[in-house]
């Protein structure tokens, strides 16, 4: 087991080195001058092309990208951000407590929310509840983050006056920006809960277990909802990786100052260390929660488990 | 080979009498069918055209002139809207199109030779997998700058790996079929087979993550202009709409509500579809 | 029961009475908290120009001299000040002022800071015609300048001007931007970047204090959740309201809105390097061809003033051109046939994303399809249209531009002196004319008031007739007050000044 996760975090290496590489080569042809950036706008042309060549600018690709990986793995410097002179590091530190405040609450949300939904579904299937909840739950999926944002800020910031429209320094700023942002995922949840007790519950065993006179309520939770985890949790991690990208929507709508909002800012102003690191570090958190999930697996399934070597 | 043909033809019309009996498919079908006829349309339904500004008869609320009111230049927002429907379809279906060839190419290849070539594609999807697709559409587009054509490259491109990897699988399965061998063993060139035997057989998950793609494709593309990294004024993209009309929220909140509910319509008639389409090729699930 | 209520009641009143008595003695406040719509990019006044960190540094540095109500330059950290000749000027500093790391202000760090900044890309050019900053005693710089310039001494109001303490910079290093050390009335307590940035009260401060305590400054870039955030009470200062929420501002118990003027207009630029924009008359004839104040009535409502000259009425020798908007459409065609462009052409206008500009570019777009000409807009994030500006690439372009201080050289001189015209200058409109050159170069030497004035005068009535900018607005701020906050004090740079709020 413990070599299994070895030799997948070693994995991860060259994988995160192809992502910086990937990303390192769409903002190299984007347009716009780094060297402008950094001197600011109204420096002569010799200001700035001696600024591109202190950058290392005018070297070749590949010189620039190793020099990047190189100072990566050395010294763990993502670099400087051009536009406020700080280590992206440190900018992307600052920034992470937002997101990962604002992507757990919306997960909580919504396995909280859509997985008792998708158990009440299918032990009562077809019923109204079951119905009128995936209906629900189909007009969740296809409701874009930015527009319920908006709706929700509409009603509860605006005609309420419920809850605050930005920010997120209390928790009840949580809230808005953590369920538009969890919307989608309690639609997931609740829908694969069902679909995949509804599998389990038409297996023989089952059939045998209540047989055998076991209470309903028992048999929903301790059998079905146990041998039906293994898809949700599959599907937790997946949707995971979704909210980490609907966060950068999410942070934009509610002014969070989160890596997302941090990186479309960063993308708009071209200052490309900090794009290089924010892409780099989501997909490091991306990575490192589907191994977590495929972890997950082993405990939840033995069967799995004795596939791990 | 004919017996092979007739089967096949006797498996689309069945997946289609499947398909017929769910009603929230069918709904999302006919919707589907409504937006495509506005799209193509457009010049005769709307009635005003999209950029044409009245700035005396800005911020009117739905009434009968506009029925869905007018923006703060005064243009029509109906107008607009389907007008918007060119552009989204637009972006969703040629999006796809570039992911499915691109994917599926690669898919196909990568599953049909097996080995280092697998193995090189298969990583390679991995590693484009390992960012959030949102996240990768976004860097290209701003690598790639501004516009409609740049937009369906960037959400096409991030799409890529999922039919990659749903092809393999497919192809995994079917190279091994007796026909193939049979193929293969008269001599058949391997790209003659791959796109005669194997892709056709392959059809069904591809059409079912096609439709939920373009769904995705229409999110993304929306929610890049939305942050101001699509599309130019005065195209009538519904997620640059909306940007625009965030700054009215209060006072014209109307001015959100269409372009919003348009969106959401397409999204949700697509993913329906998807899943109903799902269902019915999915033989499990058949009964 | 009653008892109870009764005694309970009595104890309230007695206490607030007692909250109330301590307030009126003392008229200190707590928090101000206050929603901007940008963060600070860094605290090191050189190195940066942009407001969201000038409104911040701006309450923990100051000045050598500042602007007063009545537009004079008057000493700040310095006592006074002389100017001997043409070119030499001596400042006598303030004795006992102390940075807030314990040091005293000596002449030394003023020079220390202007010779930087006169290497800090940001802020060099108003330290162009500088020839040497010397410390002539602990309490005495002086100053020579290579040639005599009218625009110096007003540079060295500019909030990035501002004077930093030698040791502390020195000891801080590369966290120069995050470890402010200044003389001003508030120090730096807290940066959570993204999250608050808290200042608070420099109970050392030289002169008047502040009534706030502290200062908490949020950023809300979404300007409709600033708003929203004013009328729930949430802040007590909101930054740029928009003008969708003036009224909702002003008719809202409890809230003020405040404006000032700014010393910035928003503009229409044209490249008169690229065919056919330098051509006047195709110049002219896309002026003719919008209808100005019908666009800002349409974008900005009453909001604003049609702005008629490049340099704002809230600066020195502006000059209404009455003249120079006229929508004239058959006039517009008639240039252009004239011209040869009789069945249009295709242009594109560079604008960034900011909604108003937007805005502009797309009526602008709309209004001059009537005169057959094709516009295709160009946004980008405002950083890199600079920089496509300064490259010399744009056609057409929408900007807001404006000055740090009153001098009219700083918007003038640079936007229209063919010195600029050149990759990296600020010309953007390539704008060569040896009549403007030389009238431009003389209101450099000429120091008489009105005789400046008349110079610049003629210089405003030939970019009128020339016309590569088309003026659009007289930008304004915007600000939104409420809570326990009474007043608050502005100033056209936006620099916005928390320690005069009460």
């Amino acid at each position: 087991m413990i070599k299994y996760i070895l030799k997948r975090i070693l994995y991860l290496i060259p994988v995160m080195l192809l992502v910086t590489l990937i990303v390192f080569f769409l903002m190299s042809i984007t347009k716009g001058d780094p060297a402008r950036i950094v001197v600011g706008e109204s420096a002569s042309l010799e200001e700035v092309e001696a600024m591109r060549e202190s950058m290392g600018l005018n070297d070749p690709f590949f010189v620039r990208y190793l020099r990047y990986v190189r100072d990566l793995f050395l010294h763990g410097d993502l670099g400087t951000s051009y536009k406020s002179g700080l280590p992206v590091m440190k900018e992307i530190m600052s920034a992470l407590p937002s997101t990962i405040k604002l992507s757990l609450a919306a997960i909580i949300i919504a396995i909280l929310v859509g997985i008792p939904i998708g158990i009440i579904s299918a032990t009562k299937q077809y019923s109204f509840f079951d119905n009128f909840t995936m209906i629900l739950g189909l007009i969740g999926i296809s409701m874009p983050i930015f527009w319920l944002g908006l709706l929700l800020i509409l009603l509860f910031s605006v005609r309420l006056g419920w809850f605050p429209p930005s920010g997120l320094t209390s928790f009840r700023h949580v809230i808005l920006p953590a369920f538009a942002l969890g919307t989608q995922s309690i639609a997931v949840f609740a829908r694969m809960t069902r679909s995949s007790m509804l599998e389990v519950i038409r297996q023989d065993y089952i059939r045998t277990v209540r047989a055998k006179g076991q209470k309903e309520s028992r048999i929903t939770l301790d059998h079905v909802l146990r041998n039906a985890l293994v898809p949700i949790v599959t599907v937790v991690g997946i949707q995971f990786g979704n909210l980490l990208g609907g966060a950068v929507l999410c942070e934009t709508i509610f002014s969070i100052n989160g890596v997302g909002r941090l990186m479309v800012d960063a993308i708009k102003q071209r200052d490309f260390p900090v794009v290089q690191g924010g892409v780099l570090f989501i997909s490091l958190a991306f990575c490192l929660i589907n191994l977590i999930i495929d972890i997950a697996y082993a405990f939840l399934d033995p069967k799995i488990k004795s596939q791990y070597k | 080979m004919n017996q092979k043909k007739e089967k096949r033809y006797s498996l689309t019309r069945e997946t289609f009498t499947r398909l017929m009996k769910n009603r929230l498919a069918m709904f999302g079908l006919f919707i589907l069918c409504v937006l495509v006829i506005t799209a193509i349309f457009a010049d005769q339904i709307a009635p005003y055209s999209y950029d044409q500004m009245d700035l005396l008869n800005a911020y009117k609320a739905p009434c009968k002139g506009h029925i869905f009111g007018t923006d703060e230049f005064g243009r029509d927002i109906f107008s607009r809207v389907v007008y918007g429907s060119r552009i989204s379809l637009k972006v969703g279906f040629i999006a796809v199109s570039i992911a499915v060839v691109a994917g599926g190419l690669l898919g196909a290849v990568a599953g049909y030779y097996g080995g280092w070539t697998d193995n090189l594609i298969m990583r390679a999807m991995d590693v484009i997998m390992s960012i959030p697709a949102t996240l990768l559409a976004i860097s290209i587009a701003a690598a790639l700058g501004a516009g409609l054509t740049n937009l369906m490259i960037a959400t096409g491109i991030a799409s890529i790996p999922t039919y990659a990897r749903i092809v393999r699988a497919s192809v995994l399965g079917i190279k091994e079929q007796e026909f193939v061998e049979a193929a293969r063993a008269v001599g058949t060139r391997d790209f003659t087979i791959l796109c005669k035997h194997i892709l056709p057989n392959c059809l069904a998950p591809i059409i079912v993550q096609a439709t939920l793609g373009v769904a995705f494709a229409i999110l993304t593309a929306a929610g890049l202009s939305f942050i101001g990294l699509g599309i130019e004024p005065p195209t009538p993209e519904w997620g640059a709409m909306l940007s625009n009309a965030r700054s009215y929220i209060r006072d014209y909140s109307y001015m959100c509500l269409f372009p919003g509910l348009a969106i959401a319509l397409t999204i949700f008639s697509l993913n329906v579809l998807g899943d109903g389409l799902r269902d019915a090729l999915d033989p499990k699930l058949r009964q | 029961m009653k008892r109870y209520l009764a005694l309970l009641l009595s104890v309230v009143m007695i206490l607030s009475l007692g909250i109330t008595a301590y307030a009126d003695n003392d008229k200190d406040k707590d928090v101000l908290r206050v929603a901007a719509n940008a963060e600070a990019s860094t605290l090191d006044p050189s190195q940066t120009t942009d407001a969201s960190s000038q409104q911040i540094f701006n309450n923990i540095f100051e000045t050598l001299v500042y602007e007063d109500e009545n537009q004079n330059i008057v000493g700040k950290l310095a006592e006074s000040y002389e100017q001997v000749d043409d070119t030499t000027y001596v400042f006598h500093l303030r004795q006992g002022i102390m940075f807030t790391n314990g040091e005293e202000l000596k002449a030394s760090d003023v020079v220390f800071t202007y010779t930087r900044n006169a290497d800090s890309p940001k802020v060099a050019s108003y330290f162009r015609d500088v020839e040497s900053v010397t410390a002539t005693g602990d309490y005495e710089v002086e100053i020579k300048l290579t040639q005599p310039s009218a625009p110096f001494l007003t540079g060295l109001t500019f909030a990035s001007n501002a004077i930093v303490n030698e040791k502390a910079i020195t000891e801080a290093g590369d966290n120069a931007g995050t470890q402010p050390v200044g003389t001003g009335p508030y120090k730096l307590q807290s940066w959570n970047k993204g999250v608050k940035l808290t200042l608070e009260r420099n109970e050392e401060y030289w002169g008047e204090k502040p009534v706030f305590r502290t200062v908490e400054v949020v950023a809300v870039p979404e300007s409709t959740n600033r708003t929203i955030e004013l009328e729930s009470g949430n802040v007590d200062i909101a930054l740029e309201i928009p003008e969708t929420d003036h009224n909702r501002v002003r008719e809202t118990e409890g809230l003020q809105l405040l404006e000032q003027p700014a010393r910035a207009t928003t503009l229409l630029g044209m490249n008169c390097s690229k065919a056919p924009l330098d051509d006047v008359r195709v110049r002219q004839a896309i002026s003719h061809a919008l209808d100005i104040p019908t666009i800002v009535k349409a974008i900005k409502g009453d909001a604003v003033q049609v702005a008629y000259s490049e340099i704002s009425s809230q600066m020195k020798y502006y000059k209404e051109e009455t003249d120079s908007h006229v929508y004239d459409v058959e006039k517009a065609k008639e240039l252009l046939k004239e011209a040869g462009y009789e069945d249009g052409f295709e242009i594109s206008v560079l604008c960034d994303e900011k909604k108003e500009n937007l805005d502009i570019a797309t009526i602008v777009q709309q209004l001059l399809q009537q005169v057959g000409i094709k516009v295709k807009i160009n946004t980008m994030e405002f950083a890199t249209m600079c920089s496509e500006a300064y490259a010399g690439n744009s056609e057409l372009f929408i900007v807001g531009w404006g000055s740090g201080t009153m001098d009219p050289d700083t918007v003038l001189f640079s936007c229209f002196h063919s010195s600029n015209a050149v990759e990296g200058g600020n010309n953007w409109a390539r704008f060569v004319n040896p009549e403007c050159d030389a009238l431009l170069e003389k209101s450099r030497v000429v120091f008489d008031d009105a005789e400046r004035g008349e110079v610049y005068a003629e210089i405003q009535d030939l970019l009128a007739e020339e016309c590569p900018w088309i003026n659009i607005w007289e930008r304004k701020y915007f600000v939104g007050i409420g809570g326990n906050v009474e007043s608050m004090v502005m100033d056209p740079n936006s620099c916005y000044s928390y320690y005069k709020v009460k």
